[in-house]
């Protein structure tokens, strides 16, 4: 339970509330008011809440809580009002089998409470102010001046650092997608460097097949969230940064958000398929967001940097659309030796390192190809594309939503979704009897699409895809209409056996 | 077009503003140009990236359509814990 008091907390009575005798450990957390915030002296604080939203955001922190971690029963008390120096302003309590997971849910759950619950303290300094305290994001408040922090010592007699250069990386934001084999050992070096702000961005859990190449993580860490494990971690190495864990992958409906509110410096992809490639892409270009890509594949990789502001072009310069379906396999699929993603993620953190420094020879305009096994390197440049949409004069590919790519998305929508083979009738001769069966809209009777199927949803369904795309154009892209990016070959359902879908990337 | 809305203030935005609710007309389209409206009238110093809004207890995005009739609420940064 989650609750508020307005009169001193009493941890007796709290305890009291755990009586589950298959509990082995009770993990108690106490913030106290202490007497002093950055640099000033204080006097008292006065917690300030929006009850109802409180308890209502608290109540879904803990729900959350129970079904992230393996543990028995929570309760916490938030005291709202006045207190004085050394009163207790939260108290959290979890009770588990074993310790562990009580560790982690309570520290989880004060993560959680001090950005989500709408609970707001003001503090009064012994000087007379008072002021509204903004919380950081960090676990602990960093140093004052970075450039006088000891652990940088050895890396600022660099001319190409200095005192200027790691103020830089202490200002920097990163976001990070995937913490997977790319994004532990770019995440572990960048933090080691010194980047101030790290947000890590993925929806996956630890897994003993990740072990090999996935360095951040220890066996202790199976089953857990990615992105909250690697932050746990990497706060535990560099404590004086800030680094924020998001459970969730990071979509086309939700990156944008992440990018506004975050701003980062640059965004890091650490993805391994090539649908997150292009969503992320598009994104980060259109809001003018520097990205660091690379691609591992077996024993070789790629890594480049992608910046609006350089005007060199973008991948999809090169790289105008998506593989098809099944042409390269991922590493579950094709198999990867550890140090392959090991050195590719390390560049990508000396990429990322010489766009906040502003050090030469950026691969803005280059794509850096590594050949594990023979250890050469090489520097492509990359053609700028006067026709790509990067160049502002023809649109960019409608994202996600209503573009489909094989997938779960598109796996669940077309269990419901009615199918329109918009192609010219003389292409289905000789079509199989399930594609016979899918009713046929050829160009001119487009437009009649909305009133003549009024069910949704609706996917358009075409030779390529690239027609069926353009159809969603002219029909302004309504809600719940589909484009299908493949081959209508590639649909194979309405025929007895359940729809079959290509594994997804 | 207007919309009459009820606004809810709390922490920073309630002193400024010096109430806890109030109701007012606005041309606003989303919640973002209504916190731009609001933080001329009242003088809110925060900007509109760290302000953050909720309708019927739920956070809603800075997007969402301001309707007629909705209890907004503002959040500026919350401090908890």
């Amino acid at each position: 339970m989650f609750t508020l008091s307005e009169r001193p907390l009493e941890p007796e009575t709290l305890t009291r509330k755990f009586e589950n005798p298959r509990a082995g450990a009770l993990v108690i957390f106490e913030g106290w008011v202490r007497n002093h915030h950055n640099g000033r002296d204080v006097s008292g604080l006065t917690y300030e809440a929006y009850p109802d939203m409180a308890i209502k955001e608290g109540e879904r922190i803990l729900q959350t809580a129970r079904q992230r971690f393996a543990i028995l029963d929570v309760h916490v008390a938030h005291r709202i009002g006045s207190t004085d120096i050394g009163e207790r302003a939260i108290w959290v309590g979890v009770t588990s089998e074993h310790r562990q997971e009580a560790f982690l849910a309570c520290r989880w759950i004060m993560d959680e409470i001090k950005t989500r619950v709408p609970i707001w303290k003001k503090e009064a300094y012994v000087e007379g102010e008072v002021e509204w305290v903004h919380a950081s994001e960090g676990s602990t408040a960093a140093p004052a001046d970075p450039a006088a922090h000891p652990r940088y010592v050895r890396q600022m007699p660099l001319r190409e650092v200095g005192p200027d250069g790691q103020r830089k990386l202490a200002d920097a934001r990163l976001l990070v997608i995937g913490a997977g084999g790319l994004g532990c050992p770019a995440l572990l070096y960048l933090a080691a460097a010194g980047v101030g702000h790290i947000t890590i961005c993925d929806g996956d859990r630890v897994e003993e097949s990740n072990l090999h190449r996935q360095t951040l993580f220890t066996a202790v860490d199976i089953g857990r969230n990615k992105a909250e494990a690697a932050a746990d971690r990497l706060r535990a190495y560099h404590p004086q940064l800030s680094v924020r864990a998001v459970a969730d992958a990071a979509t086309d409906e939700s990156l944008p958000g992440l990018l506004q509110t975050m701003i980062p410096s640059a965004v890091l992809d650490c993805t391994d398929s090539f649908e997150s490639k292009y969503t992320i892409h598009d994104l980060c270009w259109r809001n003018g967001t520097p990205l660091i890509q690379a691609a591992v594949y077996q024993l070789d990789g790629w890594v480049q940097l992608i910046d609006p502001r350089a005007e060199q072009g973008c991948m999809r310069c090169l790289w105008p659309e998506p593989p098809a379906v099944g042409c390269v396999g991922n590493c579950s699929e094709a198999g990867v030796l550890g140090v392959t993603p090991g050195l590719l993620g390390m560049h990508q953190a000396i990429e990322v390192i010489k766009l906040l420094l502003d050090l030469p020879d950026r691969l803005e305009d280059a794509t850096l190809y590594v050949d594990v096994l023979s250890g050469e390197t090489r520097r492509l440049r990359r053609p700028v594309r006067e026709a790509c949409p990067c160049r502002g004069r023809t649109p960019w590919p409608n994202l996600g939503n209503s573009l489909l790519y094989p997938g779960k998305r598109a796996r669940a929508l077309i269990r419901d979704a009615i199918l329109l083979d918009i192609r010219e009738p003389a292409e289905r001769n000789g079509n199989p009897d399930w594609i016979q069966r899918i009713p046929n809209v050829p160009r001119a009777e487009w437009e009649q699409i909305p009133e003549r199927y009024p069910d949704r949803p609706i996917i358009l369904c075409c030779s390529g895809g690239v027609r069926s795309r353009k159809c969603l154009e002219r029909l302004g892209h309504p809600p719940d209409i589909y484009a299908w990016s493949r081959s209508i070959h590639d649909m194979r359902c309405g025929c007895p056996a359940e729809s079959q879908m290509p594994e997804k990337l | 077009m207007s919309t009459i809305v009820h606004v809810q203030y709390f922490a920073v935005f309630r002193e400024k503003a010096a109430c806890t609710k109030e109701t007012r007309t606005t041309e606003a389209a989303t919640l973002s140009d209504l916190y731009t409206e609001l933080s001329r009238d009242h003088g809110f110093s925060l900007p509109p990236d760290q302000v953050r809004f909720a309708v019927n207890e739920d956070y809603v995005p800075q997007e969402a359509r301001v309707e007629e009739g909705m209890t907004v609420t503002l959040i500026p940064p919350v401090a908890g814990g």
